[in-house]
């Protein structure tokens, strides 16, 4: 008896399957074909966020860690970078009062936490920072008042594990506005210690000479670069860049 | 017990062989993941992705992300319907009058039909994975096979429905129309093309949608299938996480000795 053949439409199949890979490699939007024919990126970041990104006045110029991500997804994509300051982001706890608007910003960078929280606004680039949580100072005795240093997008959950860490050990909280104002209280002794990211922990270290130490306990969580949802193709473009991305200061 | 097998598995590859030459079939298994992820799931993109302040609802996915395991859902639910003509073709041309005569086991019939319809389907449901780059959905080997279990689980349910609509009826054309108006209503009210915002009580839902349309998602067992491969896909579940296994278990459950009694009573 002579077999049947699996199929009688084997070409049906071929163009079907090719063209679904095809459209694989279909640009989903103009997201970095724009920033190409404008030839310059829209960076948004906040004023003040030492030592991840800042604004300078002397100099007018922009520093911090998270700057050297940018300059080299800048670089790979040969584009200029217009960084744009968000003068009241992280001014209060609500986001929408924060002024930032999509028109004005492609990419946000300046402790985007890597969670979901973040991802109900954006979409994100892989971590390019890890950090935790650490203290900087003297050891806080019970009903020490403790400076709180934690504003970052997206660390809801976690910034409330920290909150309830200070809790059950006893501490009184004390929210600090920016940076400056930690490093203002520790060095005039004002504060005993800070609660904080490590990397923030390790600046004001090195700034004030006090130790700090890492709190295990608490998560660990990442910053990222964020772009709006939809913007499919500049995210791919930050995903390469990554790959290649060597950090010039490691935490 | 190997002729049991042998059986089985005659039968199975037979639906496979003949859906593999049924170049409608093909046409359309490849037609409608690139329509609804390509066309409708990039073109809607931009309309549900604002800024911050502009966010009506704040969920940690982008449209495309969102739509892509409903399309493998519904592509599953179309391979698996349509093997039920299958079933009509064979009873109205005889052949289940030469199968029945010969000493081949009811049961082993019916599991070949039954496994061949969810091969396909879930072939079928598997072609959209290809897409998933495209959508920006990055699966991982281990979300490749759970979500290719999953479809195979809804494909057999779909299979076995289908069974039992096809038993049921005698004319290709009434059951064309009986699928069509049985899978659309089933994929739209699924939460498949729009999410009920996870962070709402139902009282909350009930304030934005119809409380109709909040009922009839709710009551759908699709929903909680979707729900399940969006889980393994995207890791973004609008109910509780075990919800979908359990549907599609109790789905399987009642379907599947269902559809054998149907089979066995008018094939």
């Amino acid at each position: 008896m002579p077999k049947l053949k699996l199929a009688r439409h084997w070409w049906v199949i071929g163009i079907g399957l090719s063209l679904l890979f095809l459209l694989r490699f279909l640009p989903p939007d103009t997201s970095l074909a724009r920033l190409r024919q404008k030839g310059s990126i829209n960076v948004c970041y906040p004023p003040n966020l030492k030592p991840l990104i800042s604004y300078q006045r002397v100099g007018d110029k922009v520093e911090g860690i998270e700057t050297s991500i940018i300059q080299s997804l800048a670089q790979s994509l040969d584009l200029r970078i217009n960084w744009n300051l968000q003068r009241d982001w992280y001014r209060s706890i609500d986001p929408s009062a924060w002024g930032i608007r999509k028109g004005a910003c492609d990419i946000l960078v300046g402790g985007i936490v890597d969670s979901k929280a973040s991802k109900g606004f954006f979409i994100l680039s892989p971590a390019h920072l890890q950090s935790g949580w650490a203290m900087v100072g003297e050891m806080p005795q019970r009903r020490d008042e403790v400076g709180f240093w934690a504003p970052y997008f997206g660390l809801d959950v976690a910034r409330f594990t920290a909150t309830s860490y200070l809790d059950k050990a006893r501490l009184n909280p004390y929210f600090l506005s920016d940076p400056d104002e930690a490093l203002s209280m520790l060095k005039s002794r004002e504060l005993k210690a800070v609660l904080t990211d490590s990397l923030t922990a390790a600046w004001l270290a090195e700034m004030t000479g006090l130790a700090s130490w890492q709190i295990a306990e608490l998560p660990s969580f990442g910053f990222s670069l964020a772009t709006w949802k939809g913007n499919v193709t500049l995210r791919r473009a930050m995903l390469k860049s990554a790959k290649s991305y060597r950090p010039e200061t490691q935490p | 017990m190997l002729f049991y097998l042998s059986t089985i598995y005659a039968i199975w590859l037979r639906e496979i062989k003949r859906s593999f030459r049924d170049s409608g079939q093909l046409t359309g298994a490849f037609i409608r993941p690139m329509l609804w992820v390509m066309i409708f799931g990039i073109g809607l993109t931009p309309y549900f992705s604002g800024g911050i302040s502009e966010s009506t609802f704040v969920v940690p996915f982008t449209y495309s992300q969102f739509i892509l395991p409903a399309v493998a859902v519904l592509n599953v639910m179309y391979a698996a319907v349509q093997s039920g003509v299958s079933l009509i073709w064979d009873r109205e041309f005889g052949f289940f009058r030469e199968v029945f005569a010969s000493p081949a086991p009811r049961v082993a019939v019916f599991l070949g039909k039954l496994l061949g319809g969810a091969t396909i389907a879930t072939l079928q449901g598997m072609l959209v994975l290809i897409l998933a780059p495209a959508a920006d959905v990055p699966v991982s080997w281990r979300q490749g096979m759970l979500a290719t279990l999953a479809l195979f689980g809804l494909a057999i349910v779909f299979s076995a429905f289908a069974i039992v609509i096809a038993s049921r009826m005698s004319s290709f054309q009434g059951f064309g129309v009986f699928s069509n108006a049985l899978i659309l209503p089933l994929y739209f009210l699924s939460s498949s093309v729009f999410p009920l915002d996870p962070s709402l009580s139902v009282e909350q839902q009930i304030l934005i949608f119809p409380p109709w349309m909040v009922f009839a998602v709710r009551v759908n067992p699709i929903t909680y299938i979707v729900d399940m491969l969006r889980g393994i896909m995207i890791d973004y579940h609008q109910f509780a996480p075990y919800l979908g296994s359990y549907v599609l278990l109790g789905l399987c459950a009642v379907l599947i000795p269902w559809a054998y009694r149907e089979f066995q009573r008018r094939s």
